[in-house]
């Protein structure tokens, strides 16, 4: 019996496993062996020779690498925390029971429609933005201007182009962490609110004690998928600012391309996407501890 | 009097908040609808203006007739239902046994594969093992 089990564990394990290791692990593994050679795609007569540690030591001493690296934290950080404090009201709105247990209608409605951005592939939000913020053709200076607020060049200027991706990520992506809050809130067993309205609980003790704990696990999963996504970021960088001005939006993924494919130092770049990768990971694992400590169990 | 007005002031503030986010989310995205029922000069004008003066289809009717875009929605297609098919057959076999087996080894394997498949495995496994 026990033995069977066993087996069809395997056989179940083997399928996913086979796909990971050749779709993930072989191009990962060949990156690694490049980021230990010199090859420049410009200069197909170089030697190919091993030179060791050298790429990462002419990464980890580049100005612009540890810049872009900052970017992307920046960029990470306040679109997370942003998206999860906008996606939880909204969910929480969604979720509303009314005095008597009774949910206001239309939310439904509501949430296929907010749900309308994440569904805009990311090349195209980059677009429309970037046309709709335009100086000259776009609409968005003079709406601002219609209620009073400050307008500016968005995306050349220095100051507010990675803000400017920021809350275009916001824009995007918060209705994805709104659906994954809604479905937590949709588990959170309705008979402890009951319990809690019995004991003479108000509003704020129910949210702290009873849905913030419960939603833990399901903020977890938001956190680290959204951050996980907001680091990698390309394709709304490359369609607005491509970087620019200077390099104050230049984010890792948009450095390492760079790197790699437009001054062709292949090896350079291969070691830029491990570190990447590295950073990540670490950045993946410090949340999942925080959350996990948090949770107790 | 006042308690009908507090009432509907209940009712309809989560509404309010709501239509307000809508109308973030929607500006650009109708202002994209707008543009593509303007006609060719009136896009990208100084200054520019939102909602549409004349409205022309003969934008759709280059893209679907003037060149054929058939090709690109099949590729996408095939691209989106090939890997959804696969991750989600083999992301599902994968966190079962996670959910499943009690030995660490395979809490191992689950922390090695960063990868996509691995985004639906993790909720997925988390609800087998809350049941």
């Amino acid at each position: 019996m026990f033995r069977s089990r066993r087996r069809s564990f395997v056989f179940f394990l083997l399928p996913a496993l086979l796909l990971i290791i050749f779709i993930q692990f072989m191009p990962m593994g060949y990156n690694l062996v490049l980021s230990f050679l010199n090859i420049q795609l410009n200069k197909p007569n170089l030697p190919v020779k091993f030179v060791g540690l050298q790429n990462y030591f002419s990464i980890l001493s580049d100005k612009g690498f540890w810049n872009s690296v900052v970017v992307t934290l920046i960029i990470g950080i306040a679109s997370t925390v942003l998206e999860l404090l906008f996606g939880l009201i909204l969910a929480l709105l969604l979720d509303m029971k009314g005095r008597f247990g009774k949910a206001p209608g239309g939310m439904g409605f509501f949430r296929g429609l907010l749900f309308i951005p994440y569904m805009i592939m990311p090349i195209m939000v980059g677009l429309t933005w970037f046309i709709f913020a335009d100086s000259n053709y776009g609409m968005l200076n003079p709406i601002l201007e219609m209620f009073g607020l400050p307008t500016r060049v968005w995306f050349s200027n220095e100051k507010t182009a990675i803000w400017a991706i920021v809350a275009m990520d916001i824009w995007q992506c918060t209705p994805m962490v709104m659906m994954i809050i809604a479905s937590g809130l949709k588990t959170i067993d309705a008979s402890l609110y009951e319990a809690a309205v019995v004991d003479g609980a108000n509003s704020w003790q129910k949210f702290s004690s009873i849905t913030m704990p419960m939603l833990k696990p399901v903020l977890k999963v938001a956190v680290s998928m959204r951050l996980m996504d907001v680091m990698r970021i390309y394709d709304t960088i490359i369609a607005t600012t491509k970087g620019g001005p200077g390099n104050k939006t230049e984010a890792i993924s948009v450095f390492t391309q760079k790197l790699g494919f437009e001054q062709f130092k292949t090896s350079q770049g291969g070691t830029a996407a491990l570190l990447i990768t590295i950073l990540i990971l670490v950045m993946s694992q410090i949340v999942v501890r925080v959350f996990s400590t948090k949770e107790s169990t | 009097m006042e308690k009908t007005a507090k009432k509907i002031f209940y009712r309809v503030w989560p509404y309010f908040i709501l239509i307000i986010c809508l109308t973030v989310s929607f500006t650009p995205i109708v202002w994209v609808v707008c543009s593509s029922l303007k006609p060719a000069g009136d896009i990208l004008t100084i200054p520019p203006f939102y909602f549409p003066k004349t409205i022309t289809l003969q934008h759709y009717y280059d893209l679907f007739f003037k060149r054929d875009i058939s090709p690109v929605f099949l590729n996408s297609l095939t691209i989106a239902l090939a890997s959804t098919a696969i991750s989600i057959v083999f992301g599902t076999l994968a966190a079962y046994v996670f959910a499943r087996s009690k030995r660490n080894r395979s809490t191992a394997i689950s922390a090695i594969l960063p990868s996509p498949i691995r985004t639906s495995i993790s909720p997925i496994s988390s609800r087998l093992r809350s049941k």
